[in-house]
């Protein structure tokens, strides 16, 4: 019964603050006569949802496998990369600040060298959404590796264990907090990061995903199909989010404070 | 079991060239029996303790454990794996060593029922009290049949009611299992009902100041309130005292 | 609370960003032009493309002191692949801007707000290219393959084609400029002007072979200079004396382009001379026209646009509604009458 009520009460508050942000939208338009291109209604942008329902849920579903691709690529080379920092310090103190620069470069400007070099299509997006979403995972892995507990540290230290089965049986599971947040952030990074990838790099026509339908609906002047898409990658981005921490929840349910 | 020797010359620790938490000390400790290192706060006789165990290095002198034997350590905090349940955290330390699953889970299983949480085995940290978790913690330190038990103050956590019963428990499992063990307290009555001798130390740095016999057989409950019990312990009480005024002046 | 030094001096420098991001942002918002009491006219006009001889009338009148001499500082704003000319011009950021006809049709369907005032092309020159020894024999054949066609997904003629031939087994990938794809075999296909990625092809070796996709029947205007509503509505008699310079410089630059090239060559490097020189030698063809030996350069009609109107309408680019409240798409503005044609 909690549970149930819980849900709801953490719902209906946000839920409530959009409508009143969607009505605020469609008066502002209608009272200052915002004309179509610029900025057209809420209720424009759901006619044209669901008019090319098809053609939208089509398309997130191709951005949304180079966004899972990209994300489930950062989220392993961000444990791994951290970890690698960690147990080398050498490394770290070197490499660590360069990993900033992943996250410094605009991926804008980046994404044509992208396409040249993986090739037209899911590859260069999977590759643009990993860019971008690398950092977060391996800064959350660093930060929970650099963090564990001392005492816990110090019994695997006196029963000589090596460095390599101490991350493994102590280090890592004491980040899977940390690292969930890193995840939390890349989540929405990898949405960004793959549309981007496609404004350059993906299939239009039939096989336009979502950013390719946003070029092309700019080219339009449908300013309404603009929106409609942005609205479905925000979904992407939300549902992503919303499974990393159902993973962190079941990960980390039993035993921490987080989750509980 | 035989009992283990240990023998400290001239043993002295001073961290970062300027703190001294051990002065030059000499000591023998008594083989297959309870030694209480007891001082004020913050003395140095954990310092001491990890000296022993091999945890810390001594800045100064020798340490001698012979025969070479196997340590178990239990601290103030449990440490214990949060995210792994009972029985697998009092098993870590047989895992560690590379033994086999089932063999890790019996001898913690055993361990277990010797602190009187064989129910407990599949609960995780947080479902437990204090006293449970430091039950549990005393059991992983028995887990590897260890030779030589350091204890650093393990109880200083608990209330006085489950620290009574866990003394109880510990005082009477080392004697049963002839474990040589050195503890570290700064409880008076803890040390007099668990130890076999008490050896009282100074402030910071730490030195001995005297060393108490205890002659108490069986230790049961029933013993702290016993005329003699009260009186070895206001002994004590007046030379930990003492030595700690002098410090003052 | 007394804040330390330290605070004190970022707080500072916030405050000094803050007013600097104020000041530029109410400055994007004035328009573009400023009239000085007796000094020339400012005047902003973004071209919808890097610099090419398809824009050489405009260079032209610029370079050859037209502009200059009708009264007008004109900044030519260059653009490229994702510039919006056609929201910039409508929304009043700049005066006027070049677009493509539909692109002018769609943007007023959608309130936008400008008028096209001359055509720089009576012939579009939207064409697709593919390698001289591809298989493909027509336009209708490429059309009908499994190729990949290098182009920008949303232009209409894309939809046109489409709707005449059976496009289903095409694979479309984004156009930004780069010719690399296409050299490279990535794609068998790709948009382009009939004037300009040719001639550049050929000069640096590859052979092609060009589809005019105005020759399938759809052939709006291009090139087509617009200007905002607001602009027109205030200042007819300026629009026209400006129409009139546009039309001035691209007589100057058919007789004589080689110097204006030259111009073009420093604003884009990637553009050799003698791509520049072949190029402009086959602009005449889609500048010129009957319409515009009577009329002069960038005369726009009646019957072009209404035709271009119901293709956009077929299509489904625009509805029927739209086409209602399209108003006044073009004007041929003339000096000398209060209010043109």
């Amino acid at each position: 019964m909690s549970r149930r009520t819980g849900v709801f009460a953490a719902v209906w508050p946000p839920l409530l603050v959009v409508l009143i942000l969607l009505v605020l939208w469609e008066l502002m338009v209608v009272l200052f006569s915002i004309p179509e291109y610029l900025l057209p209604t809420p209720r424009a942008v759901g006619r044209t949802m669901i008019e090319q329902w098809p053609r939208l849920i089509a398309a997130t579903g191709r951005t949304a496998t180079a966004t899972l691709a990209g994300f489930g690529a950062s989220a392993v080379l961000g444990v791994v990369a951290g970890s690698l920092l960690s147990l080398v310090p050498l490394a770290r103190r070197g490499v660590y600040p360069l990993t900033l620069l992943l996250q410094m470069v605009p991926l804008v400007a980046i994404a044509p060298m992208l396409v040249i070099w993986f090739g037209i299509g899911l590859p260069s997006v999977i590759v643009a959404a990993c860019i971008v979403s690398v950092f977060p995972v391996i800064a959350g892995t660093l930060d929970g590796l650099q963090s564990v507990d001392a005492g816990l540290a110090e019994m695997f230290r006196i029963q000589r264990v090596g460095r390599i089965r101490t991350w493994w049986k102590l280090g890592l599971p004491w980040s899977i907090p940390s690292v969930i947040t890193g995840l939390r952030i890349a989540a929405g990074l990898a949405v960004i990061g793959a549309i981007v990838g496609e404004f350059v790099g993906a299939y239009g026509g039939d096989r336009a995903p979502l950013g390719a339908i946003i070029t092309s609906a700019l080219k339009q002047n449908q300013t309404a199909t603009v929106f409609a898409a942005i609205g479905m990658a925000s979904a992407l981005g939300f549902l992503l989010f919303g499974l990393v921490n159902l993973g962190g929840w079941l990960l980390l349910r039993r035993w921490h404070a987080s989750a509980q | 079991m035989t009992g283990v020797e240990i023998e400290l010359r001239g043993v002295a620790k001073t961290f970062d060239r300027s703190v001294e938490a051990v002065a030059p000390m000499d000591l023998a400790l008594r083989a297959g029996g309870v030694t209480a290192l007891l001082g004020p706060t913050g003395c140095g006789k954990s310092t001491l303790l990890r000296m022993i165990g091999g945890v810390e290095a001594p800045t100064g002198g020798s340490i001698d454990v012979r025969p070479k034997p196997r340590i178990g350590f239990c601290f103030q905090e449990p440490r214990l794996l949060p995210w792994r349940n009972v029985l697998r955290n009092v098993g870590l330390p047989l895992e560690l060593d590379g033994r086999p699953r089932d063999v890790c889970h019996r001898e913690a299983r055993r361990r277990l029922e010797m602190v009187g949480l064989g129910d407990a085995t599949e609960l995780l940290p947080a479902a437990l009290s204090g006293g449970m978790r430091m039950r549990a913690a005393v059991a992983r330190s028995l887990v590897a049949d260890p030779d030589l038990l350091l204890l650093d103050e393990p109880f200083g956590a608990l209330d006085e009611v489950t620290r009574f019963r866990l003394d109880e428990e510990v005082a009477n499992l080392v004697r049963e299992k002839a474990i040589t063990v050195v503890l570290v307290t700064h409880s008076i009555s803890e040390a007099v009902f668990l130890a076999d001798e008490v050896v009282v130390l100074s402030p910071r740095p730490a030195r001995i100041i005297e060393r108490y016999d205890i002659p108490f057989g069986e230790r049961v409950a029933s013993l702290r309130g016993t005329e003699a019990f009260a009186r070895l312990q206001a002994d004590i009480y007046d030379c930990l005292r003492g030595g700690m005024t002098e410090g003052e002046s | 609370m007394h804040l330390k030094r330290p605070d004190r001096n970022r707080r500072a420098a916030c405050l000094s960003w803050v007013a600097l991001l104020a000041t530029a942002l109410v400055g994007c918002g004035e328009s573009g032009s400023s009239s000085e009491a007796n000094g020339p006219r400012r005047i902003t006009v973004q071209l919808n493309w890097f610099p090419e001889p398809e824009f050489g009338g405009f260079y032209a009148a610029k370079e050859r002191g037209i502009f200059e001499r009708a009264g007008f500082d004109v900044e030519l704003i260059k653009g490229g692949a994702e510039v919006p000319a056609p929201q910039l011009v409508a929304s009043g950021n700049v005066d006027f801007a070049v677009v493509s006809a539909p692109q002018l049709v769609t943007i007023r369907a959608r309130g936008g707000t400008a008028t096209g005032v001359f055509a720089s092309f009576q012939v579009s020159p939207r064409s697709l290219l593919v390698k001289r020894d591809s298989p493909y024999e027509s336009l209708q054949a490429l059309w009908e393959s499994d190729a990949t066609i290098m182009a920008q997904d949303g232009l209409v003629f894309i939809r046109w084609l489409n709707s005449i031939y059976d496009g289903s087994k095409l694979s479309f990938i984004p156009y930004a400029g780069s010719t690399a794809l296409f050299v490279d075999g990535k794609a068998e296909s790709m948009q382009c002007f009939a004037t300009a990625e040719p001639v550049q092809l050929e000069v640096d070796g590859l052979m092609t072979r060009v589809f005019v996709v105005g020759e399938t029947g759809y052939n709006p205007y291009d090139g087509v200079l617009a200007v905002n509503d607001g602009l027109l509505a205030a200042e007819p008699e300026m629009v026209a004396r400006f129409v009139e310079a546009v039309r001035a410089g691209w007589d100057s630059y058919l007789t004589d382009p080689d110097p204006i090239n030259d111009v073009i060559a420093k604003l884009n490097p990637d553009l050799k001379s003698n791509v520049l020189r072949l190029a402009a030698a086959k602009l005449p063809s889609f500048v010129r026209s009957a319409n515009t030996a009577d009329h002069g350069l960038g005369w726009m009609s009646d019957e072009r646009w209404s035709e271009l109107v119901t293709q956009l309408e077929t299509l489904g680019e625009i509805t029927s509604d739209d086409v209602a409240g399209l108003g006044r798409i073009f004007v041929n503005p003339k000096t000398g009458t209060p209010a043109a044609e």
